[in-house]
């Protein structure tokens, strides 16, 4: 199935765009789309979502299909989800 | 919506005719515009966000404007910083701030304060006033803020932007997520520095003045336990839902 990644902010920046295609297997979850789209990525990105010990940041904040999700909770994702990652801002 | 408590100010003549087109707004009227009178308002900073937060909270006619700002103009404050001026340059812009919001509007009462928020100063600013607009461009000073809003059960409304990206959300204590349920701590990457164009952090800023009104004025739906975040590149905009997080170090029961 298809799905799109969406990343906000410095991740957006460091992943070289805001959207991003998965093509993943029937069943996969959110988290599992998340650990390939890191493992896919830049080293700095990855480090933008995961810790060294291959924990996920806990600035981030995942959404999918804009509800939240927690990462210790895995979700199935559909055809066309959408899964929005923001890494924080404090712009004023 | 909860009612804040907010005493009413009766409104005089002169007041009668200037805000006359929003009074005009369905479920806001006198009693709405008198609610603004009686309300007071931390914004922290005044940059690029607070500005024009401050700008359209001036013009709409809050009664009290607390702002907290150190340092003195510069040529690079002057692409976004709209209350600055070019004349301003080498002097302290909370001076710069509080003329600027005299000129659109001598009768309100603004408190200038020439410091940021820090943990000295955080429990007077957020204990003067009924709710805080958080525009602080450093986690530490967001965390501040939302501590102590949180302790004294004040509204934040909460505002960021980075790049052509911005993200918004109303923090009501006790019953949406604070700041530190969706971070529950400082984030490694983030720089004082950030690009920006003023056009962006004064999208955020009038919402954030919107959000402000509503709480006061009872108008309307807020932000609260939903993230507003928007992308001004493509302009795709998300509500997202945001929940509490229950061992939240500052608001977990
Ligand atoms: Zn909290």
């Amino acid at each position: 199935m298809i799905v799109t990644i969406q990343c906000f902010a410095q991740l957006a920046r460091s992943a070289g765009g805001a959207d991003h295609e998965l093509n993943l297997d029937d069943g996969a979850t959110a988290q599992d789309a998340l650990r390939l789209f890191a493992e896919n990525s830049s080293e700095e990105t990855r480090a933008l979502l995961f810790t060294e010990t291959g924990e996920l940041q806990p600035t981030i904040l995942l959404f999918l299909d804009e509800e939240p999700l927690l990462f210790s909770e895995p979700a199935p994702m559909r055809e066309r989800s959408t899964l929005f990652i923001a890494t924080p801002i404090a712009g004023g | 919506m909860t009612e804040l408590p907010i005493t009413p100010e009766p409104l005089n003549e002169e007041e009668r005719a200037t805000y006359e087109w929003q009074s005009w707004v369905p479920g806001f009227g006198e009693p709405g515009q008198e609610r603004l009178k009686g309300a007071s308002v931390l914004i922290s900073r005044v940059g690029g966000l607070g500005s024009v937060v401050a700008y359209e909270l001036a013009a709409a006619g809050v009664g009290k404007l607390v702002l907290a700002h150190a340092g003195n103009v510069k040529h690079s404050d002057l692409n976004r910083q709209l209350l600055m001026t070019h004349s301003q340059l080498g002097k302290p812009r909370i001076e710069s701030a509080e003329r600027r919001l005299r000129e659109l509007n001598p009768h309100i009462e603004i408190v200038p304060v020439a410091e940021n928020i820090s943990e000295e100063n955080v429990e007077r600013l957020v204990g003067e006033v009924d709710l805080v607009v958080d525009c602080a461009p450093l986690f530490e000073e967001r965390f501040l803020m939302n501590r102590e809003a949180v302790r004294q059960s004040k509204p934040m409304v909460e505002c960021a932007m980075y790049d052509l990206e911005a993200q918004i959300t109303t923090i009501i204590p006790g019953e949406t997520p604070c700041l530190s349920c969706l971070f529950p701590e400082a984030p490694p990457a983030w720089k004082r520095e950030f690009p920006v164009f003023g056009a962006v952090s004064g999208t955020v800023g009038c919402m954030a003045a919107m959000e402000t009104i509503k709480l006061i004025a009872g108008l309307g739906e807020t932000l609260a336990s939903k993230l507003l975040t928007m992308d001004l590149r493509t302009m795709r905009f998300h509500s997202h839902r945001i929940s509490r997080r229950a061992d939240c170090a500052i608001c977990g029961a």
